[in-house]
């Protein structure tokens, strides 16, 4: 190992690349559910291939693209979590760019409460966890 | 140094023994303390000469964890050949702290050196007691597979077996390789022992027979 010019992550440049990587994962599943939903891909579930019954998120991908075209009730009867994951997905999208405009804008603020936004955001989903499996069992 | 201090005792000793006078020991000391003096300005222009050799070096401060200012040793010429102990002890512990501390700074000349004074485990130990992380991005991928199997198992079970399975198997593959490296800080650990940890748990509910 030979010492090259190089740059240690700090913590709150970690909590960006983390940021930034959520946003990217999701903004990821909502590029997958336009592109099987064009393409087709159909993926089949795999438990229910294997035990012969639906799962709690069978019908989740079709649910989350009537969502995308606004047509909600549609949605809730191909799976009743559609309606609750897009509105997640949509928090956490603006969530994410929020953050990532203010450490553009104010990157000391970052560096002061990237502690406290690391922690909301293990809080929330928790909560978002425990909500989901309360009210969809 | 000890050539002088004989001189001076055996004049001492021989005006004790009355072999010469006061006068006589005052100049003769006098004369072996500006010969000395010479002496050591030969000493200082031969180690002037000596610092002279190698080629000149650019070191430069930079501010520690604590935010800290530390200077750099008053060394302007240095040989990577011809290294003496007095220069290694000089700069070793400020090459030693910058490439913990504040490695993006380092010069060229200082990366030289460090890579001339220092052995890899050296190198790799420095680099693994700074803060913050050496393998950022993969720590946090390793997290997220880690995540992505408690979701498949737990809440998503479409993709349980492919999904779960691949995301299990880059986190376990990722923990190894990050665990591994020995310059792996000690945030690169707890990131691992996280992912490890969510599989741990992901594997547990499985074989407990978790109910979707």
């Amino acid at each position: 190992m030979e010492i090259l010019k190089q740059k240690s992550i700090q913590e709150y440049e970690a909590y960006l690349l983390f940021n930034s990587m959520i946003m990217y994962l999701i903004s990821f599943v909502i590029l997958y559910v336009i592109i099987n939903r064009f393409f087709g891909l159909n993926m089949p579930c795999e438990y229910k291939i294997i035990y012969g019954h639906q799962c709690r998120s069978c019908g989740l991908t079709r649910g989350l693209y009537n969502c995308l075209s606004f047509h909600f009730k549609e949605a809730n009867t191909l799976n009743n979590q559609s309606v609750f994951y897009f509105l997640i997905i949509i928090a956490q999208i603006a969530f994410r760019l929020l953050i990532q405009f203010i450490a553009f804008r104010h990157m000391s603020l970052i560096k002061s409460k990237y502690r406290l936004l690391f922690g909301a955001d293990i809080a929330a989903l928790i909560i978002i966890l425990t909500f989901n499996i309360i009210m969809y069992g | 140094m000890n050539n002088k201090i004989e001189k001076l005792a055996e004049l001492n000793n021989l005006y004790k023994s009355g072999a010469i006078t006061i006068e006589e020991l005052e100049n003769l000391k006098k004369e072996i303390l500006s010969d000395n003096n010479t002496s050591l300005n030969v000493n200082q222009n031969t180690s002037n000469n000596k610092t002279g050799e190698g080629h000149r070096i650019f070191l430069k401060s930079f501010n520690d964890a604590n935010g800290k200012l530390i200077n750099p040793p008053p060394i302007e010429y240095f040989d990577l050949n011809n290294i003496s102990n007095k220069e290694l002890d000089l700069i070793k512990p400020f090459i030693q702290m910058k490439q913990t501390h504040a490695p993006a700074e380092m010069t060229k000349d200082e990366i030289d050196i460090c890579n001339k004074v220092f052995s890899t485990q050296e190198i790799a130990k420095m680099n693994s007691d700074r803060q913050g992380f050496n393998y950022a991005a993969a720590g946090i991928i390793n997290v997220l597979c880690g995540g992505a199997v408690l979701y498949f198992i737990n809440v998503s079970p479409c993709m349980i077996y492919l999904g779960a399975g691949s995301a299990g198997f880059a986190s376990v593959f990722i923990s190894f390789f990050i665990l591994s490296r020995m310059d792996a800080t000690v945030g690169d650990k707890i990131l691992c022992a996280i992912s490890l940890i969510e599989i741990f748990i992901a594997i547990v509910l499985f074989n407990a027979g978790w109910k979707f």
